[in-house]
């Protein structure tokens, strides 16, 4: 049997003494065009970020292709949230979308002629090469969202990990996103977005999790979002898992401290 | 000139300038990464280390000094990662802290010192705003080999220093250590600020790192571009210090250099296209003079729709635009040079060009009025006020999205017609 694009087991993360994510299990298969979906707070974020090591988790294993992250890590292309960066930064659009090649070099090689044409691609599929030589300031929310994605192609990767790719996006872009999502899919790589729309989910996308603070559900998408689940997701934080959960850490970080 | 003739003052000036050009580099990324105070705390932080090397060895050779002054740079740096990630202290607060109090514990040992009068102590306190007359060949020498060896170490590293200043979650999910990246463009910072010692001092050391690179972010949107304009501008502010303390050697340097820097910065603020003041003084009085010509082309297009004959007497424009009264005769000249509309003796007659661009200021204000109204559900008292400053602002590539979004429209809410786009070929029905 294939292996899985991506499978976490109990894995739990805390962040400034609050809860985030409470004991996740859950097994994405390749091929799929999956959303992660929950309220605000729900730890969408936080689940792709430390499925990443890019923050740290209390417990859990995470596995890419059924390995560890560091040994498949060329696999996988991760886009961070728009806002995550500054877009007054003074860079030119290829340059951004070549940091997707850079990434993947040592750090005294520069980049190929071969690199500049695969930037220039991945450019083309996303309908920006037109802008590849303008400032990013003068990008729209869609336009950076496009670059983002390119950059991601250019790394080459099977499996692509999206933070809220539609935040923020007109209705072109997010059209265009959504075909080339669909078009990566069938060509036998995985995309995983965390998403905040229930009305397009079931549109986009045919495997979703759905997760706040613990996991409600996860699995191929018409059984997943039913109104059941979504009530549960919907229905409100889990107010004393929090309080208890705050507590803990608040206890915990006293003793580390008396250790210390 | 005196100056290039005597080997000494040359190997100074010439230090001055490879300082300003890696001070002027390594600032473009301070200021990027938004870490520009950051410069200032280290360099306050090198005097302590100073003067405690100096007690320790008795020696106020450049090899003494500059290790403690590394050494103390790294406390405090440390301090810093310590506040902020380990205690969760605003970096504000931690920077105000640190500053103070390693800057503090140098004043404190200056004194002492000046009250045990050690005979070459006089050369710790030039350390506090720069001395460049005061060098020393061989003091020269290890200072240029730091210049040199932080200027390669930028060069190597410039791609990676960039893209993990611009995204670092990117580059860690990628595989990049980027928090060692931050640690390695802190340990560069400190050894620009130790190496800038005698000749910027601990007190204006930052402005060094960072008035350059302000000055060149006016100018530019491309980081290479930046970082050649930062280099240029902090080398000539380091070499007219160094040269205005030559010729007046009881000068300190350090604060002609800021001087010479804030001058750039200035005229940068000035001067610089789009970003500078001019620039966009210029660009927005332009823009008020097209929206008081397009004003006076609305109000005559009004005139023709309601079947009042040209010429249009200048009082009955000014009773419908009264904004337009004190500035007529300057809008009336400018039209008239565009070929926009005649002069005639009883007031003011459309010509075809002007007739189509009233038209297309015409279009645009209805066309928002509609959309307002449809999509952003604005009551129809308060559409006027919304679209009378938008009317100038829309481009062509606009209005071609607003008639997808409001197809079929051809009256705006109040039951006007709108013209339509098409080039009226019996526009003038004169």
């Amino acid at each position: 049997m294939e292996r899985a694009a991506l499978s976490v087991s109990d894995l739990t993360v805390s962040y400034r003494h609050k809860p985030v994510l409470w004991s996740i299990h859950f097994e994405i298969p390749q091929h799929c065009l999956c959303c992660i979906v929950g309220p605000n707070g729900a730890g969408k974020s936080t689940l792709l970020k430390a499925c990443l090591d890019l923050v740290p988790s209390v417990s859990g294993e995470v596995r890419f292709f059924g390995e560890q992250l560091n040994a498949v890590r060329h696999k996988v292309a991760y886009v961070p949230q728009r806002e995550e960066v500054d877009w007054d930064f003074p860079v030119s659009v290829l340059e951004v979308v070549l940091m997707g090649r850079r990434a993947r070099l040592p750090f005294y090689r520069p980049v190929s002629k071969a690199d500049r044409v695969l930037a220039e691609e991945s450019l083309d599929k996303v309908g920006m090469l037109p802008f590849a030589e303008r400032q990013i300031q003068q990008l729209s929310g869609g336009q950076q969202q496009r670059v983002f994605l390119a950059r991601a192609l250019c790394q080459g990767g099977d499996l692509f990990l999206l933070d809220e790719p539609f935040a923020g996006v007109d209705a072109t872009s997010e059209g265009a996103l959504v075909e080339l999502f669909q078009l990566l899919v069938a060509q036998g790589k995985t995309v995983i977005c965390v998403h905040h729309d229930l009305n397009t989910a079931p549109v986009y996308f045919n495997w979703a999790v759905l997760l706040n603070l613990r996991l409600i559900a996860s699995g191929p998408i018409e059984n997943t979002l039913t109104e059941e689940t979504i009530k549960s997701t919907y229905g409100g934080q889990l107010a004393v898992l929090t309080q208890v959960f705050e507590r803990l850490r608040k206890e915990q970080l006293g003793s580390q401290q008396d250790r210390s | 000139m005196e100056i290039l003739s005597d080997p000494n003052s040359l190997w100074v000036l010439s230090c001055s300038i490879l300082l300003g050009i890696s001070a002027g580099w390594l600032g473009c990324f301070a200021l990027l990464r938004k870490e520009a105070l950051a410069g200032d705390a280290l360099a306050h932080a090198a005097l302590p280390g100073v003067t405690v090397a100096f007690m320790l060895f008795q020696s106020h050779a450049r090899w003494v000094l500059l290790p403690g002054a590394l050494l103390s740079c790294f406390a405090a740096y440390g301090c810093l990662l310590f506040l902020t990630r380990v205690m969760r202290m605003k970096s504000d607060s931690a920077l105000a802290f640190v500053l103070s109090f390693f800057f503090a514990l140098g004043i404190f040992h200056l004194t002492q010192l000046q009250k045990e009068t050690y005979s070459h102590q006089a050369g710790l306190d030039k350390m506090l705003f720069g001395q460049a007359a005061a060098l020393v060949s061989h003091d020269v020498l290890v200072v240029a080999v730091m210049c040199a060896a932080l200027l390669l170490v930028l060069i190597v590293l410039f791609q990676r220093l960039r893209m993990t200043s611009f995204d670092p979650l990117f580059c860690r999910a990628a595989g990049i250590p980027s928090h060692r990246y931050d640690l390695l463009f802190g340990f560069l910072l400190v050894c620009t600020v130790v190496v800038g010692l005698d000749l910027v001092g601990v007190v204006l050391m930052a402005a060094l790192l960072i008035t350059p690179a302000a000055a060149a972010r006016y100018w530019t949107n491309d980081l290479p571009r930046m970082i050649l304009l930062s280099s240029f501008f902090g080398a000539c502010s380091g070499a007219f210090g160094v040269v205005v303390s030559f010729y007046a050697p009881k000068m300190p340097t350090g604060p002609w250099i800021v001087v010479f820097a804030t001058a750039f910065l200035l005229v940068s603020l000035l001067i610089a296209p789009e970003r500078g003041v001019i620039a966009r003084r210029l660009r927005h009085r332009s823009f008020q003079r097209k929206i008081r010509e397009e004003n006076l082309l609305r109000a005559l297009f009004r005139f023709e729709e309601d079947g009042i004959s040209a010429p249009h007497s200048l009082q009955s424009i000014v009773q419908i635009r009264p904004t337009l009264a004190n500035t007529l005769d300057a809008t009336i000249s400018a039209l008239e040079r565009l070929g926009e509309l005649t002069r005639e003796p009883d007031g003011l007659r459309l010509t075809r060009e002007g007739l189509a661009r009233a038209e297309r200021v015409t279009r645009y204000h209805r066309l928002w009025e509609v959309y307002l109204s449809r999509m952003v559900n604005i009551p129809s008292h308060m559409l006027h006020e919304g679209a009378e400053n938008v009317e100038h602002l829309l481009t062509e590539e606009m209005e071609s999205e607003l008639l997808l979004e409001i197809e079929g429209v051809n009256q705006d809410p109040h039951g006007k017609p709108i013209p339509q786009r098409v080039e009226p070929e019996s526009g003038d029905e004169k």
